[in-house]
């Protein structure tokens, strides 16, 4: 009769011991996976303060650099096809990811050009500019690695003994990294 | 004998399934700071250093702003603004919260400087002034390699451009710390009580045949821990797990006494510490020197330069 208590006890501790388990890891994909969702509105924050910069800084570039204006021309186009992404109800954190790489591109054009005029470059508002951009491209990388970095965090507790069992159970499935556009890493030619 | 000891072999696998999930293997890539002034390439004479660690300590008396000076010979083929949001990330400059912390990094092998601006101080010090404060003020000097006097000025640029601004300093919250072990500063005693009456009674707990008594105790001391951490949750999770390990634990001693018992080995009290060598290390709270920085974030806000 002691034994059969003593197993009993045990037994029931354990069900307690597996139940606290499941119940935290359970816990820990729900807090990864929203810490994806946080991190990615952060990416699209610096998405959003990239695009608020771009008037301020083609007001101010593209009056001097009148022969560049096929940069410039870049720039508005992608500007507008990301504005037309995000006003989109319809459109995936992917479609926005592609419309923000192609601003990213632009942008990146307009830096090159920019060093090409060390004169203009060394002037002060212009200088400034080019700082908050630097700036801006920064922080939007920072942010992208987190949320990279967030995604390896949920994607190794899910995959990985004995959480893989529990995530297999209530359906926590693998998110994707945010991957950069071929090209926008590269520095593009610039014609004289 | 051998299928008597499955309560340990329980325990084992339980502990290594519950804990395999904590550990990870953390690259320790970055120095301890050793101030808000950390001269790790040694470009700094030791008087400006102190110097000026003494503005910048108060500064942070006054702002509750955490400026760090870091200087590096190597940045270990990463970028700069690669290098300095580790950095930030890994020692958390500025306070917890308030993200206000500021940093002014120096590579002198890759001839590079940083300002890394937390995202508490972005809408302070702009990535334009932050550029324009290394133009104007750190990279004459540097170029110069006189490292001292370009960081010093570069340290009043960005003090200036703090107090220009309509910063208004923020409220100091204490540093970050387990409940555990806060619960437990100055009442380490209860630990030590608990151990020493623990020790005395497994030494009964193992003569007898029975494991029950082991969880009794067990639960009763791991109530009285849960008390000390505090709430209504803590003591019943806390009596929980330690009714189990002392049951676990009975089991297990009351297996070796049985084994020394029949093997004719001494069973004299001294013998059962065996089973409590696990049990050391619990101390390593404080330490002295520099009390780190107040966990502040940043987002690669800021401005970098060659020289």
């Amino acid at each position: 009769m002691r034994i059969l208590l003593i197993v009993l006890g045990v037994l029931v501790a354990f069900a307690i011991i597996i139940g606290m388990y499941v119940s935290s890891t359970y816990n820990g994909f729900v807090t990864k996976s929203e810490a994806i969702k946080g991190q990615w509105a952060q990416v699209e924050t610096q998405y959003q303060r990239r695009f608020d910069l771009i008037p301020n800084l083609v007001e101010a570039t593209k009056g001097i650099f009148q022969q560049e204006q096929a940069v410039f021309g870049a720039i508005a186009d992608a500007r507008t096809r990301y504005a037309g992404t995000v006003a989109n109800p319809a459109s995936t954190p992917d479609d926005r990811a592609a419309a923000a790489t192609r601003v990213e591109s632009a942008l990146a054009r307009l830096l090159v050009v920019v060093e090409n005029y060390p004169d203009i470059r060394s002037q002060l508002n212009v200088t400034q500019l080019m700082d908050e951009l630097a700036g801006t491209e920064n922080r939007v990388a920072v942010e992208r690695g987190r949320y990279n970095e967030q995604v390896r965090a949920y994607n190794t507790a899910v995959r990985r003994f004995p959480g893989a069992m529990i995530a297999g159970m209530f359906g926590f499935g693998q998110h994707t990294y945010f991957e950069a556009a071929t090209g926008s890493e590269q520095a593009p030619n610039v014609q004289f | 004998m051998i299928g008597k000891a499955w309560p340990l072999l329980f325990a084992v696998v339980v502990a290594a399934t519950l804990f395999s999930g904590l550990t990870s293997v953390f690259a320790q890539e970055f120095p301890k700071p050793v101030g808000f002034v950390n001269d790790f390439a040694g470009v700094i004479p030791d008087d400006t250093e102190s110097q000026l660690e003494t503005s910048l300590q108060q500064f942070e008396q006054e702002k509750t702003v955490e400026v760090a000076v870091v200087t590096v010979t190597s940045l270990e083929g990463d970028t700069i603004e690669g290098y300095a949001v580790r950095l930030f990330q890994e020692w958390g400059i500025g306070k917890k919260g308030e993200d206000n912390g500021v940093l002014l990094l120096v590579a002198v092998g890759e001839r590079d400087v940083r300002i890394e601006v937390g995202y508490g101080m972005e809408p302070y010090i702009t990535d334009g002034q932050a550029g324009r404060i290394l133009d104007e003020r750190v990279i004459p000097d540097l170029r110069q390699d006189n490292y001292a006097m370009g960081i010093l000025r570069g340290i009043q640029g960005i003090e200036q451009a703090i107090y220009a601004s309509d910063y208004v300093p923020g409220t100091v919250r204490p540093p970050p710390s387990s409940p555990f072990s806060d619960a437990f500063q100055g009442k380490v005693w209860i630990l030590i009580v608990l151990a020493g009456i623990s020790m005395y009674l497994f030494s009964f707990f193992a003569r007898s045949k029975a494991i029950w008594p082991g969880g009794i105790w067990g639960a009763i001391a791991g109530g009285a821990i849960g008390w000390v951490i505090g709430g209504a949750l803590a003591i019943i999770l806390g009596s929980l797990v330690a009714w189990f390990a002392g049951v676990l634990l009975d089991a297990a001693l009351s297996t070796a006494y049985r084994n020394q018992v029949s093997g004719g080995k001494p069973t004299s009290w001294g013998k059962s510490w065996g089973g409590f060598s696990g049990m050391g290390g619990m101390g390593g709270w404080g330490g002295g020197g520099f009390g780190g920085f107040g966990g502040g974030r940043s987002g690669g806000g800021g401005a970098s330069r060659g020289f």
